[in-house]
């Protein structure tokens, strides 16, 4: 008894009267490092490595698949791709979600039903909508160049065109995903009090100036967790591609993500595979870093 | 009285991240190490079988159901052992096979295509098949070939097809041209100038693949992806150029031809059995979907001979079996399913059953075979093309060099380069896989 006191008193003064905190936090730090830790580190030694997933051993290569890497036109196209997808995401998906989310926010008939509409695309597979809109983008019957002729619009080959393909991907991918943005900044819009557009209107601010200096100022924690989340989930285009395109034509819509699968469950090169998830984890980390410090103290006023 | 040291919490959270992962170490003793050792007749067969059953692999395809189903009805019969398929995505096949290879739970038999054999064998997890009890002579060359790497044959053909085109029969008496033979492959004059004859503003004249399309026509311009030792890339020699810049007149210029992409589906077939195409570039094992959906009336034709071919040609395909040699396949059940398979009587029904032709000489010779063919006159046409179908190259990087050549024959339909810049490209990439 005297030994479980001291181990007691040992344990409170150490770690605190609290010490629930570590068991709380123990099942993310295993899973964290099993599953995300362990394997990274395991990717970065198999891209030092030549490795092909039935060979017993692999030779040591050192940097070499990096610099394959950096003299591969594909992986640059690739890069510039997702990079390009990424940034058309934020471009548009942002701003459309947030306009979306203002609209439903004044409270006019049929919110429910209309946030409902929006939000159904978000929690369906990407897999089913990428090949219903395979059949939209038919250039010889799809609904899309149906709709363009019928208004005189000249019809485009989408999916089919170097030019084009990329963007077909971009514009379905705002579709499916602007109502998830737009969720989040309908959320962040009701915890605005009203007491600022009050004051606002009292002071003979317009709609127009209420927006610009109160709503979005008070947005902006939202306006970066939005910005930084769909950059980030921009960087994983993987299924729009595997499934509408294969990457063509002429590797017009190749995304990181896509090349790495190819390398490795196609190709079998593992390690070659590696040194791109490792380039991957890389700038994506980078660009969060780097967010994180430009944003600043993000709070509003 | 000297105060103790006691770890932090940084420390804490720094050691239990540890833990878990020196604890997952053990799990990797496997991949470090490569295949594990093991003794494939040690019985247990895959996935936990019994030893009273046997487990054969293969990738979805609705079209071998049938066929599979009377692979494993007639193993029982003869082992009196059952035998289980297993399926799974076409994408993902090889991965599957790779990781149980790895995890000691292979199959004890599994189905492959024309570029999985050398994928698999260049890495000695295939048995060969004269260890098996089986000797090439008995096979369709151009099926031997298929189901071998650097000369040595790794399963055994189940079936094996060719390329060769549709034509909408009512579309060509409407547009005023004679019928063709369907044993005689035009040339590429005739053949301009046909599609000429059929394009309409709502119709193309002829449907094919982006890459195929174009390959299969290089082939038979004399064209080649690789020399015959597989040492040097000659996909942008004369004969293959010549090919591409006759299509390119074609697709891009007179757009008559629509070169279509494979995304999830072929979509040429549909073009074509909804008569947006007069033509189609398509597969002997097609046959049936082409007898049981078209409702106008079609044939079989062979490719356009080019000015520097001798004959037409086509890619070769087909399915093939194999027995592992390594994960913890039972190799006597594996090889009593190759037995059954390439068993004249069995292999005499694979057309009718799956629209491939059989693997086997002694099969062409059997009633059952000969009498389907007379049954089914279009069929005359595949059996002349089964001659001249020709093997991809024998090298484990098949599958990217044809991703090459599909990825050159794109450049110039998106306008991007020349014939011979876009070929050039390709050889050089193709050239960088057989240097290794």
């Amino acid at each position: 008894m005297s030994d479980f006191r001291s181990w007691r008193l040992w344990v409170e003064r150490r770690l605190g009267d609290d010490g629930s905190w570590y068991l709380m936090v123990l099942p993310k730090i295993l899973t964290f490092s099993a599953f995300l830790v362990l394997p990274f580190l395991f990717t970065l030694w198999m891209s030092l490595h030549e490795w092909h997933p039935l060979d017993t051993t692999h030779q040591f290569v050192g940097v070499a698949n990096y610099e394959r890497l950096m003299a591969d036109p594909i992986f640059w196209d690739a890069l510039f791709n997702t990079v390009g997808y990424a940034v058309g995401m934020v471009v548009f998906d942002v701003p459309i979600a947030l306009a979306l989310a203002w609209l439903l926010n004044r409270g006019i008939r049929g919110t429910r039903l209309y946030s409902a509409a929006i939000f159904t695309p978000v929690v369906t597979s990407w897999i089913v909508v990428s090949m219903i809109w395979i059949w939209l983008y038919n250039p010889d019957y799809g609904l899309v160049n149906q709709v363009l002729s019928g208004v005189g619009l000249p019809t485009l080959e989408w999916l089919r065109s170097t030019k084009t393909a990329l963007a077909s991907i971009l514009i379905m991918s705002v579709w499916k995903h602007v109502g998830f943005n737009m969720v989040i900044f309908l959320a962040g819009l009701r915890t605005i009090p009203e007491e600022y557009y009050e004051a606002a209107r009292l002071d003979g601010a317009n709609a127009w100036e209420i927006l610009r200096y109160v709503t979005l100022p008070l947005l902006m924690p939202i306006t970066f967790f939005v910005i930084v989340v769909t950059l980030i989930t921009s960087f994983r285009l993987f299924a729009q591609v595997f499934v509408m395109t294969g990457g063509g034509p002429v590797h017009s819509s190749y995304s990181l993500v896509f090349y790495y699968y190819e390398t490795a469950f196609t190709n079998f090169e593992f390690g070659y595979a590696g040194g791109i998830a490792v380039v991957l984890f890389v700038f994506v980390f980078s660009l969060g870093l780097a967010q994180r410090k430009g944003w600043g103290d993000v709070g509003g006023y | 009285m000297s105060r103790q040291r006691h770890p932090s919490r940084r420390q804490c959270l720094v050691g239990v991240g540890s833990l878990a992962g020196a604890g997952l170490a053990g799990c990797l003793e496997r991949s470090e190490g490569g295949l594990p050792a093991d003794d494939p007749d040690e019985g247990a067969g895959s996935d936990g079988e019994s030893p009273a059953s046997a487990s054969a692999w293969a990738w979805n395809d609705p079209n071998l159901d049938g066929a599979r189903r009377g692979l494993a009805d007639g193993y029982e019969q003869t082992t009196g052992r059952a035998l289980r398929w297993q399926t799974f995505p076409f994408g993902e096949f090889g991965t599957k096979f790779t990781n149980a290879l790895n995890g000691s739970n292979a199959p004890d038999a599994l189905q492959q295509t024309v570029m999985h054999v050398p994928q698999f064998a260049s890495k000695d997890v295939l048995t060969p098949a004269s260890e098996l009890g089986f000797s090439r002579d008995r096979f369709m060359e151009t099926a031997a070939q298929n189901a071998a790497y650097e000369g040595t044959m790794y399963g055994v053909p189940w079936f094996f097809d060719c390329r060769l085109m549709a034509i909408n029969v009512d579309h060509f008496r409407d547009a005023g041209i004679e019928v063709p033979d369907p044993t005689e492959a035009p040339s590429f004059e005739t053949f301009a100038n046909w599609i000429d004859q059929l394009a309409t503003e709502d119709r193309a004249a002829y449907a094919m693949l982006t890459g195929q399309g174009y390959s299969n026509l290089m082939l038979c311009n004399g064209g080649r992806v690789v020399d015959e030792d597989l040492t040097t890339a000659t996909i942008n020699e004369t004969p293959a150029v010549e090919a591409l810049e006759f299509v390119e007149r074609l697709v891009v210029e007179d757009e008559t031809v629509d070169a279509m992409a494979f995304s999830g589906s072929n979509p040429v077939v549909p073009a074509f059995l909804n008569e947006r195409a007069s033509m189609a570039q398509v597969g002997s094992w097609m046959y049936g979907q082409l007898k049981d959906s078209a409702d106008f009336e079609w044939q079989f034709l062979p490719f356009p001979v080019g000015p520097s071919g001798d004959s037409s040609h086509s890619w070769s395909g087909g399915v093939y079996l194999s027995v592992p040699s390594k994960g913890g396949a039972n190799v006597e059940h594996g090889r009593a399913l190759l037995e059954y398979a390439t068993r004249p009587a069995v292999q005499a029904k694979i057309v009718e059953q799956a629209g491939g032709f059989p693997g086997l000489e002694a099969a062409y010779e059997t009633e059952a075979f000969t009498s389907y063919i007379e049954e089914e006159p279009k069929l005359e046409t595949v059996v002349q093309e089964m001659e001249n179908t020709l093997s991809r190259p024998r090298h484990p990087k098949a599958g990217q060099m044809r991703e090459a050549v599909t990825v050159a024959a794109e450049k110039v339909w998106q306008e991007q380069a020349t014939p011979q810049e876009a070929l050039d490209g390709a050889a050089t990439e193709i050239q960088g896989m057989l240097d290794g």
